[in-house]
């Protein structure tokens, strides 16, 4: 469990490579997924960030509230990120923060700002050089003002999108638009007019599982049934 | 008459939620007061009694397989097989955990870039490949798939359905069941073959034809929806915050492209989500060393055609 993931931005690469390119539509998905990786998260608070995924790591400093962060990996509750900055403040494009060599040990020199010099030493990847450490995820909000349209979907999962740092602190005014410029799926107006699919339908049911192929499989990857208390909406878990 | 009277108290509220009160109601009182039609009002009369029954099990899998046919029509299955199997796999374990382990619970990955996930009635789950290519681990891509069956499990679109059809008998011409239109529309018998030559996936077809399909739910049934995905996820014995990453990444996506503006409703908010789920966060917390499983999920998506 200690293996390093791809990062966000080597993902769709990943894909790339390894999906063989089944069709056209794949390659819009995965190139819209790259072009979408790039917005960072913001503290919604101050917030430690943490040479390790635990609350009793060493702290490397104290991150102010909005502090611009891009996602790297994630364990449980933990996001490790990389540190851009405040505000949307690019610190890391600095000349200093170029890729250091997969060592990463030259990259304490001449134009490493001090955040860079804290991490070089620990980092021995592609972030090298960069201000990285572990933060808990709840304190990462996104900070897009976005664009609110139309479509939703009967209890789709993408369902809204919006406002900066949460808790109702809203910068900036959302407007309303219509969904789907330019790109073929599921926007309203093709969903009203397609015609029903039958066969898809039973394709779609011949690819169903059952209940004990479902659970060899979970063993399969020692995932166990657990019992879980209750979750309710005003519990005050806040951490 | 009391019942009665709650159900139509109901009915007005959900009605208010989907914001269809206002648009319908003088219609009706006008509509109905200026011209009066008998065998008209007993037709209505008919379709008002349907409109107030339950929705039973069996009809509700069938709505659901008429509007996965649409769905199908305007987007098509991915076509990979191990992918699909594996999506299954998956889907089901979590809906096992869910209180309607016995729906026919079925999951299908979609080729489109638009990212999004659906829940139909019934326990028909569809996830894009958008969506899927965004995620890095079996848990994400569990927690999307239980928050979708937490839809089910609530039956979250059937009280939608069941709604529409009420507004179906409040306002005359808005809504017209497919059972009445099959022959005369686009919808003809021919097209309705298999699994939704039935009534019940007729009216769903109507439903999505209706454009009452894409209607965002009411934000507190999004966070129930979260709240009980995130349960579904511990007890299959993933680690919870995999549904927690995907809202998060959801919050990096850029507003501007399509791919992403697509599926926007007006509400919640990915920050309105998080903080939501935060308030669970000290017992989601104890389950977080649940496994992610990134290893599995990158070596199926290597594995994809």
């Amino acid at each position: 469990m200690t293996q390093s993931l791809p990062s966000p931005c080597s993902l769709p690469i990943l894909l790339l490579r390894s999906l063989k390119m089944g069709g056209a539509t794949l390659f819009v998905a995965l190139f819209a997924a790259a072009a979408l990786a790039d917005e960072p998260l913001y503290t919604n608070r101050v917030t430690d960030l943490r040479t390790a995924p635990e609350d009793g790591s060493p702290v490397l400093r104290s991150l102010p509230e909005k502090s611009a962060v891009i996602q790297l990996e994630r364990r449980g509750a933990w996001t490790r990120v990389q540190v851009v900055g405040a505000d949307g403040d690019m610190q890391a494009d600095k000349p200093a923060d170029k890729p250091a060599d997969k060592a990463g040990a030259k990259n304490t020199g001449k134009n490493a700002n001090k955040n860079a010099v804290k991490t070089a030493e620990k980092s021995a990847d592609k972030t090298a050089g960069k201000e990285t450490g572990w933060v808990r995820m709840m304190h990462l909000r996104g900070g897009v003002v976005v664009v609110e349209a139309q479509a939703s979907s009967g209890g789709g999962f993408m369902s809204g999108f919006g406002k900066l740092f949460g808790g109702g602190s809203s910068r900036g005014s959302t407007q309303a638009q219509s969904a789907t410029v330019g790109i073929r799926g599921l926007s309203p107006e093709e969903l009203k007019t397609a015609s029903p699919d039958a066969a898809a339908l039973a394709k779609m049911n011949s690819y169903k599982s059952d209940k004990p192929e479902a659970e060899r499989y979970a063993k399969e990857a020692k995932l166990a049934q657990t019992n879980v208390p209750e979750l309710n909406d005003a519990a005050g878990g806040r951490r | 008459m009391k019942t009665n009277m709650n159900m139509i108290k109901n009915c007005v509220a959900v009605l208010a939620v989907l914001g269809l009160v206002a648009a319908s109601s003088p219609t009706f009182a006008f509509g109905f007061l200026k011209k009066f039609d008998i065998n008209k009002a007993i037709d209505k009369g008919k379709k008002g009694l349907e409109a107030f029954k339950d929705i039973t099990e069996p009809e509700e899998i069938q709505m659901g397989d008429g509007i996965g046919a649409m769905i199908l029509g305007a987007s098509p299955l991915y076509p990979d097989q191990n992918l699909q199997r594996y999506v299954n796999k998956i889907g089901r374990w979590v809906a096992s955990q869910s209180s309607r382990p016995d729906l026919p619970w079925a999951f299908a990955v979609i080729d489109t870039p638009t990212i999004n996930a659906f829940a139909l009635p019934g326990g028909k789950v569809f996830i894009s490949t958008g969506l899927l290519a965004r995620l890095t681990s079996e848990s994400e891509l569990a927690g999307v798939l239980a928050h979708e069956v937490a839809h089910v499990m609530q039956k979250h679109q059937v009280t939608a359905i069941q709604s529409a059809r009420k507004t179906g008998f409040v306002q005359d011409g808005v809504q017209t069941y497919a059972s009445d239109r099959i022959g005369k529309t686009g919808v003809g018998s021919n097209a309705l073959a298999g699994a939704i030559a039935n009534a019940a996936a007729g009216e769903a077809i109507d439903f999505v034809k209706n454009g009452l399909f894409l209607r965002p739910l009411d934000k507190s049934l999004e966070y129930d929806a979260d709240r009980l995905g995130a349960l579904l996820l511990a007890k299959a014995g993933y680690d919870p915050y995999g549904l927690i990453s995907v809202i998060q990444k959801l919050a990096t996506l850029r507003p501007e492209d399509s791919a992403a503006s697509i599926v926007m409703s007006t509400h919640p908010t990915p920050s309105d989500r998080l903080r939501e789920l935060e308030k669970n966060s000290a017992t989601l917390d104890k389950f977080s060393g649940q496994p992610q499983l990134e290893d599995r999920f990158v070596k199926v998506m290597g594995t994809v055609k």
